[in-house]
């Protein structure tokens, strides 16, 4: 049986395919100008990559912002549910989920039955998401995937004190004017994430593991600030991309849903 | 006595001169990330409009958020305090000065006599101010002279609802895709900014004559959303509102001397 997950977000399209307990294809996307186009086109290019097609899926859940709007999925469920199960599915012990995507940071504490038990959201600021990072990466001329590893190379981090996305763009425009190197800036950047989030995690508690999914996961200087400001080592997702993990936890509801569908049938 | 002020700006960099008083040209030029040479360049605009050489002006005085790099030999003066002096030049019954620029919101109360009551700016938050206008027309494709007219015809107004500057451009790209009413994404728009400038100023108080300067200021649908949600008039600058600051840089120069 053959079951699918698949997110929409702010600024990107994820599906996942799951069979026989593993995951088939996945696929990540920049988002299209409706959320039923960014659906459609992730889900057929996964498809694609598992050879298969529309008919094979016995069911798909949908989640996040868009979730509501993608006709083929039979069912939609809430994100923060969705990424605490498909963390947990990773990794059982995880308890914590940080999930930073692209417009809003969440963290959330889990079971150990993968079901959320707290959790907390910034959905009204960009600081701390993806839109930061960003839009940091543009004013330094970087791409999104250099911004994390040129951090290593810093010698002296600079400190950015603005927490607002924009105000902080104006100060790293200032620095780079001063003659700040790169790396220092982008450590400083890294810096400031960690910060940001730290204080959203210690409002639910931190507890062991700690995961982080979503796209920024993928930033490796923000994963290693967070580290040190958290004081915890960060369990790292290696065999799952963690910006899949949303789309995970929808196709692993989407084959619980029609295990019960078939139990209320027979 | 000639005198100069410059103000850098976020988003823009302005110059003036004054002769006693008198204000004899001016200059606004877009920074576009050019810090230092923009104020050179700016100097170099108003030099020539005025038909004067550098030699001729007695005092340069810099202010605003970038002043560290205007490059030429000048003093330097505090925001507030130019904001206060040039607001009373240009209006000299006013009390409440709310001044939208590009990255920054900032309002003052004055004292009967002149003097700075008491101040407030939104220094951890971009939202409503110049930056999400430009963010925001250039998502909507609109050149800025065409926001205000473009609210003018609006028949209602779309709902924007985030704060932040970064989510309201995400905000406005979801209305346009809907196919929502350009017109009607202004009118939302402008009129969050005036909501958002009147949250300021209520922290502050209102005492009237209410000035609002900044290059905001020229966005007439904004002013109405201010007035609408603060249930007062303001008063226009007869000159340019976004110069007000300098004004006030190269009053202070003078007063210096």
């Amino acid at each position: 049986m053959i079951f699918a997950g698949c997110d929409v977000g702010s600024l990107t399209g994820k599906a996942v395919i799951l069979q026989d307990n593993e995951i088939k294809a996945y696929e990540i996307m920049r988002v299209r100008p409706r959320p039923e186009q960014t659906a459609q086109e992730v889900m057929t290019k996964a498809l694609d990559k598992a050879g298969l097609t529309f008919d094979d899926l016995a069911y798909c859940v949908s989640t996040g912002y868009g979730r509501e709007r993608i006709p083929f999925a039979q069912s939609s469920i809430s994100e923060i549910s969705c990424h605490g199960r498909g963390a947990h599915w990773v990794n059982p012990e995880v308890r914590t989920i940080i999930d930073i995507g692209g417009q809003d940071l969440k963290v959330i504490r889990v079971d150990r039955f993968g079901y959320m038990a707290d959790f907390t959201m910034n959905d009204k600021c960009a600081a701390g998401t993806g839109r930061f990072l960003e839009n940091m990466a543009k004013i330094l001329g970087l791409s999104l995937d250099k911004l994390g590893p040129i951090a290593f190379e810093a010698t002296r981090p600079v400190g950015i004190t603005k927490t607002c996305t924009v105000l902080a763009q104006f100060d790293v425009l200032c620095l780079l004017t001063d003659g700040e190197t790169k790396a220092d800036i982008s450590a400083g950047i890294a810096q400031a994430m960690a910060e940001r989030i730290s204080k959203m995690a210690r409002r639910v508690g931190v507890r062991k593991e700690v995961a982080m999914t979503g796209g920024v996961a993928k930033n490796s200087a923000v994963v290693n600030s967070l580290q040190e400001v958290l004081g915890v080592q960060l369990y790292e997702m290696t065999q799952v991309d963690p910006q899949s993990i949303g789309a995970l936890g929808a196709a692993l509801f989407a084959r619980e849903r029609f295990e019960r569908q078939k139990r209320v049938k027979g | 006595m000639i005198v100069l002020g410059c103000d850098v700006g976020a988003l823009a960099t302005k110059t003036v001169i004054l002769n006693d008083g008198s204000l004899l040209g001016w200059d606004i030029t877009p920074n576009e990330g050019r810090l230092g040479q923009v104020a050179e360049e700016s100097l170099a605009r108003v030099l020539k409009a005025t038909g004067l050489d550098q030699e001729e002006i007695t005092s340069f005085s810099g202010t605003g958020w970038g002043k560290k790099y205007i490059p030429y030999p000048h003093r330097t003066e505090s925001l507030i305090n130019c904001l206060a002096r040039g607001a009373r030049w240009v209006r000299p019954s006013v009390r409440t000065v709310v001044d939208i620029g590009g990255l920054t919101t900032t309002v003052i109360l004055l004292k009967e006599q002149g003097g700075v009551l008491e101040y407030r700016n939104n220094d951890r938050c971009a939202s409503g101010t110049g930056f999400f206008i430009e963010l925001a027309a250039q998502a909507l494709e609109l050149p800025l002279d065409e926001l205000d007219p473009a609210a003018g015809r609006a028949q209602k107004r779309a709902h924007i609802g985030a704060q932040c500057a970064v989510f309201g451009e995400s905000e406005i790209i979801s209305h346009v895709n809907d196919g929502v009413e350009p017109s009607e994404i202004v009118a939302g728009l402008t009129y969050a900014v005036g909501l958002g400038a009147a949250t300021l100023v209520r922290r502050v108080g209102i005492m009237p004559e209410i000035l609002v300067t900044g290059g905001v200021a020229k966005f007439k649908s904004v002013i109405r959303s201010l007035e609408e949600n603060l249930e007062t008039e303001t008063c226009l600058v007869a000159c340019d509102p976004q110069i007000v600051v300098a004004i006030g840089a190269a009053l202070a120069g003078a007063e210096f001397k």
